[in-house]
């Protein structure tokens, strides 16, 4: 039996695919399986082989022994944003946004925002793909432009990743496209942060960037488009960062072009396998990343990455939860405090956060509106450690109040952080300039 | 040393050996040079006529000026063996 | 060349650039990249070219090779597929920070380097209140090894009451018993009455300073709590040295002493002629201070005037010896070609010699400089040097027979040489490889007399195999050195005199020196492997926790000293080696176990100079030697080598070994320190 790869038919914002295979049938790497109902995109396999199971919300496929680089193209189309449809193009920054729908957007006298702000620690993925293939992305913003009519377009990048804002340079022809250099911190590649870094102005969280005559594509979003455009290539393969206990080191290891579907245990053991003992598996980054079980997991259009961490510092006590829309959820910080097998005395959100079509949004992401009452406020409820979830910003607040009510701090990202070796988000100086 | 990286391969043939040195003359009539043994890497009791070989970068002139020590050495040598 | 995967586990951060041309798809492994000790030859030779993007090793393991490439093509981003970007720049936890556990760990468990938090993120952890690092906490090295006594979750800091080890060690503070045998007792009332005996030194690790030679910064281990342990030493000899005064060497009738005046015997020549027909002539100059301008041939050996008294045998008992004289051996063949022809050192004296080496005149003194004429042409066959020495030691003998005789009330004063074993500290061998290629490539080993020829027996003839002396047989003058050239680096009869590391080392209350090995070098490769497989089933079973190897000057020799540094090394004895080696001496060959060198150039250049005994051992090195062994049997870690010689990684070391034991080291001068001959000088001033 070959192995199987697994197409979640539910990989991006809308309704699920819907298959349009059968078990039994034979398929070719770049043929589609499963194709839109209402907003959502196409599906395409990956894998050349035979589909084995077809459920409400999977395809899984196993694959022939021999496996190719070549693909079935697209079909030959009359424009950028039905290529991109047909490519089954959707944000593959996390959010999973069908691109052609933000393609459709007209924005005279708009821009296109590339958000390169590869914002999660650990994750390189992106900043490595400019590094490599800067010319492509750069014609995936040209594609975009003229899809939307935009004249402008702005390339968001952390300052401190110089080769990568080096090799775009280099690219970059003529002054339609600019880039935009950002300060190194958490959330700064949130859509909204982005826009507020570059116009200067917050959208509502219930805003679209079009509303700020804009459309924010993430890089390797861009690629895709020039890949649907140039090569009449699905998308059928995703960049993706491993990290974490691994018996051939910690990394990050970034790899490109894994072919989507593929089990996120075989990229785990590419390299060695896990460590000894770990805490955790987090698929996506440290931040909005969940664990998940590994057995459950492959890789879709908008996984980020998959670190294993070590394990969760014990704390059998009273934890209070401080919830924040940039980083874990409510369920997450729960599920990290069962881990540490502590005992969860208080929930409570920033108040920043407001819910937006049942997601947490944060009003003004990165800039904090202080955290006193909500840590007082655990506290009270009998907290004697509390778990954050925030962004740098407020972390630096809860910092500033919390150790002074003798309130000691865990952050959701700590364990992830600790075991690549990298510091903590405490009191990190924010440079917002 | 201003050529001191152009390194040659030279070889030669051992035509004397005594109890602390050997002779060596260089092929090509480059040269003979004597050297003491333990300057010398074998792997085989020495006898003459073996044939040996090293590398060498060309031999430069570092000072117009004689060193009047040495001068003084070499005048003295051959005041005694005349 | 392609490099092993154990290598390329070494040379992770280093450029990754492919040995031979690889295929499209290839997935790269140590197999195919080139290994990175080479690299800054191919760069001077202007083959390579290592650009900025270029990958480290560690990033491009595993990763596949999307374009086929040449030889030697450095790897770049491009050129691969799932390159481990950024490797998260590898955190060396110092051994001297806190110990902080990093996952839960239950009783029981050993705690190992991985189980412990990077201290990048320490303040932070303090700041948000989840460790507290007070004075109690231990560090990184104090508690790798040790097993945990409680459960202990991840964020812990490990103090001295969550370790077994420790709880041991308080004990030991509290009721040391010591032994007999200079161990010490102790008794674990919790343990059930069991008794441990165990070496007092053992469990402090960080007892011993943290000094590297090759070690450009380096940050001293806070020196351990000073204990002043109680060990038995066993004397095992002692060896006596008189003194007497020479102010004044005359030619009389006869050899004799007379208060501080040595008087010659007017004629004694003609005698000294007699000892070996290949001597031709013989001529005896009293060279004292005023005379250090003149010219001399080539020096061929400095010896002490010394001679046992009756019934002493050399090593033991009573030497006496004459202060403010030596012998110098010098000579030519009857063409007027020096003895030992390569060490041009002939010369002035005063410009060719460094004084006050272990194995040199000290400024001052007068020598009785022997000038032998030897048959023509046996300059370089083994009987030619070995006449002038014989020559020489029939004067020298005559004056040792007059030194007999002299009253004891002549006695300036009196040295005694104790040497002791001490049980229960590491045991350390020397191992001092001397020259055994033939000719004025060899030594006379244990003559009757002090550096004398009768009764000795020349490494050559024993085969150049390992012979065993004691510290005091070497300090007696049972090395009688034919070593004739290279003058910087030869080390005289007069330096085992005063060898200063065998000094140093007899003298370390730190440690047990159980004895002196001294190895010939032979000629032959096949020989040299010979002699160094003995030494090293010698060592093994002398049972020694270190071993420090020597050896003079450079040249094929390195082949059987770096084979003598296998032999030891691979027993899993640590083993340090000494050796003149900066820019000329740079060793042939290498192996693994060659990681702890001592260099012991001192000349401006790092070159062979022609000034006698610059390059060779002095206590600065001895000092430096056993400071790296002591770091290296307490198990700390001694820095590579830098690739180009560098100077100053002596002098680093030097300061922190003073800075550590709080004391001043002397440092010896150099060539710079030699008065110039005026056109000298107005050459080198122009320069």
């Amino acid at each position: 039996m070959g192995k199987v790869y697994r197409f979640f038919l539910k990989m991006h914002v809308g309704a699920p695919s819907k298959p349009i295979v059968d078990v039994g049938d034979k398929v070719k790497r770049g043929m589609l399986i499963a194709e839109p109902e209402g907003l959502g995109a196409k599906i395409h396999t990956s894998v050349t082989g035979k589909v084995v199971k077809v459920t409400d919300s999977f395809i899984d496929i196993e694959a022939d022994e021999v496996q190719t680089k070549d693909y079935v193209k697209i079909k030959e189309c009359s424009s950028i944003q039905e290529a991109v449809f047909e490519a089954g193009i959707v944000g593959a920054g996390g959010a999973g946004f069908p691109t052609h729908i933000k393609l459709q957007s007209k924005l005279d006298d708009g821009y296109i925002i590339a958000n390169c702000v590869e914002c999660e620690p650990i994750l390189n993925h992106n900043i490595y793909l400019i590094e490599k293939e800067a010319a492509k992305v750069i014609r995936g913003i040209k594609y975009a432009m003229e899809a939307t009519n935009a004249k402008k377009a702005y390339i968001a990048i952390k300052a401190k990743n110089l080769n990568a804002i080096n090799a775009l340079k280099k690219e970059i022809k003529d002054d339609s496209i600019e880039i935009k250099e950002m300060p190194d911190m958490y959330p700064m590649g949130e859509e909204r942060a982005v826009i507020h870094q570059i116009f200067g102005k917050w959208l509502e969280p219930t805003q679209l960037p079009i509303e700020a005559n804009c459309v924010v594509l993430n890089t390797e979003t861009l690629y895709n488009i020039a890949c649907a455009v140039e090569d009449r290539k699905p998308v059928i393969d995703k960049d993706i960062t491993v990290a974490g206990k691994l018996k051939k080191g910690k990394g990050p290891h970034v790899l490109l072009k894994v072919p989507i579907g593929t089990p996120i245990k075989d990229l785990i053991d590419m390299y060695g396998g896990i460590d000894g003992e770990y805490g955790e598996i987090i698929i996506g980054g440290p931040y909005t990343g969940k664990a998940e079980d590994l057995d459950e997991s492959y890789v879709t259009k908008t996984s980020g990455g998959a670190i294993v961490t070590i394990p969760l510092p014990e704390f059998k006590g009273k934890l209070g939860l401080l919830v924040c829309a940039c980083g874990a959820d409510e369920q997450r910080l729960r599920d990290i405090a069962a881990k540490m097998k502590s005992q969860v005395v208080a929930v409570t959100k920033c108040k920043n956060v407001v819910e937006v079509r049942g997601a947490n949004k944060c009003l003004t992401p990165g800039d904090c509106p202080g955290q006193v009452q909500a840590v007082m406020y655990l506290k009270k409820q009998g907290a004697e450690r509390i778990l954050i979830a925030n962004c740098n910003d407020c972390t630096n607040t809860v910092m500033g109040c919390a150790p002074k009510l003798n309130i000691p701090v865990y952050h959701h990202v700590d364990h992830a952080l600790r075991t690549m070796d990298m510091p903590i988000p405490r009191r990190l100086p924010i440079d917002k300039k | 040393m201003k050529y001191g990286d152009k390194i040659i391969e030279m070889q030669g043939i051992i035509t004397e050996v005594q109890d602390g040195a050997v002779a060596i003359d260089l092929k090509g009539r480059l040269g003979y040079i004597k050297i003491p043994l333990r300057m010398l890497i074998t792997d085989y009791p020495l006898k003459v006529g073996q044939e040996v070989a090293f590398k060498m970068s060309f031999i430069e002139v570092i000072n117009e000026e004689p060193n009047l020590k040495y001068v003084k050495n070499i005048e003295r040598k051959e005041g005694r063996q005349e | 060349m392609s490099m092993s995967a154990e290598k390329a586990q070494k040379y992770l951060n280093e450029p990754a650039i492919v040995c031979c041309r690889t295929e499209e798809g290839t997935i790269i492994s140590a197999d195919n990249l080139e290994d990175p000790e080479i690299f800054p030859d191919l760069v001077a030779s202007g083959l390579l070219n290592i650009p900025s993007n270029c990958l480290k090793v560690g990033e491009v393991l595993g990763a596949k090779l999307v374009k086929t490439i040449d030889a030697l093509t450095p790897l770049t981003p491009d050129l691969l597929e799932g390159v481990k970007v950024e490797d998260t720049k590898k955190v060396e936890i110092p051994k001297d920070a806190k110990a902080v556990l990093k996952v839960n760990k239950k009783a029981g468990d050993v705690i190992t380097l991985e189980d412990l938090e990077n201290p990048i993120n320490f303040e932070k952890l303090q700041d948000s209140l989840l460790i507290n690092l007070t004075e109690d906490v231990l560090t990184v090295g104090e508690v790798i090894g040790k097993k945990l006594i409680v459960d202990a979750p991840a964020l812990t800091t490990v103090k001295p009451n969550m370790l077994e080890g420790y709880i041991k060690e308080m004990e030991v503070n509290n009721m040391p018993q010591v032994t007999s045998q200079g161990t010490l007792r102790i008794k674990i009332a919790e343990g059930k009455g069991i008794d441990i005996e165990l070496p007092l030194f053992a469990p402090q690790p960080l007892q011993v300073p943290q000094v590297k030679q090759e070690a450009v910064s380096v940050k001293p281990v806070e020196k351990a709590k000073e204990e002043k342990e109680e060990y038995q030493e066993k004397e095992i000899r002692r060896l006596v040295r008189k003194h007497y005064k020479i102010t004044e060497v005359k030619f009389g009738p006869e050899t004799k002493i007379e208060g501080t005046t040595l008087y010659i015997r007017e004629n004694i020549c003609q005698d000294a002629l007699k000892v070996d027909n290949l001597v031709k002539d013989i001529k005896i100059d009293i060279i004292t201070p005023d005379k250090y301008n003149t010219y001399s041939e080539t020096i061929m050996d400095v010896q002490p005037i010394a001679t046992k008294e009756k019934g002493s045998k050399l090593g033991s008992g009573v030497t006496r010896v004459l202060d403010g004289v030596i012998v110098m051996v010098t000579g030519t063949d009857e063409n007027g070609v020096q003895i030992g022809e390569f060490g041009s050192s002939e010369g002035i004296l005063e410009e060719n010699i460094m004084w006050g080496r272990p194995g040199c005149p000290d400024k001052g003194e007068i020598f009785i400089k022997t000038q032998v004429t030897i048959a023509a042409g046996t300059n370089m066959e083994r009987v030619g040097p070995l006449a002038a020495h014989k020559a020489t030691d029939y004067i020298t003998q005559e004056i040792r027979d007059a030194l007999k005789k002299v009253d004891d009330s002549l006695v300036v004063y009196t040295e005694e040489f104790v040497q002791k074993r001490r049980p229960g500290r590491k045991k350390v061998v020397i191992v001092k490889e001397i020259m055994g290629q033939g000719a004025m490539h060899d030594n006379i080993i244990l003559p009757v007399e002090p550096v004398g020829v009768l009764g000795g027996k020349p490494n050559v003839d024993l085969g150049n195999v390992p012979v065993v002396l004691s510290p005091l047989e070497v300090l007696d003058g049972g090395i009688h050195a034919l070593t004739c050239i290279g003058p910087a680096s030869k080390e005289c009869s007069r330096h085992y005199w005063r060898e200063p590391l065998i000094i140093e080392a007899m003298n370390d209350p730190e440690i047990d020196l159980c004895g002196v090995v001294f190895v010939g070098s032979p000629q032959i490769n096949s020989e040299k492997f010979y002699v160094s497989e003995r030494l090293g089933m010698l060592i093994e079973a002398m049972d020694v926790d270190g071993a420090i190897v020597t050896t003079e000057g450079f040249g094929n020799n390195h082949i059987d000293f770096a084979s003598h540094i296998e032999q030891i090394g691979m027993r899993g004895v640590p083993v340090v080696g000494m050796s003149f080696c900066a820019v000329q001496g740079a060793l042939v060959v290498g192996n693994e176990y060659m990681k702890y060198m001592i260099d012991l150039n001192k000349s401006e250049q790092g070159i062979e100079n022609e000034i006698l005994g610059c390059n060779t051992l002095c206590k600065e090195d001895a000092i430096r030697a056993l400071a790296m062994l002591k770091t290296v049997m307490a198990g700390e870690e001694v820095k590579a080598p830098e690739r180009q010689w560098n100077p100053n990684v002596k002098e680093n070391n030097l300061e922190l070994i003073e800075k550590t034991y709080n004391i001043k080291i002397e440092r010896v001068e150099n060539e710079t320190s030699i008065p110039m001959s005026q056109k000298r000088r107005e050459k080198y001033s122009t320069k």
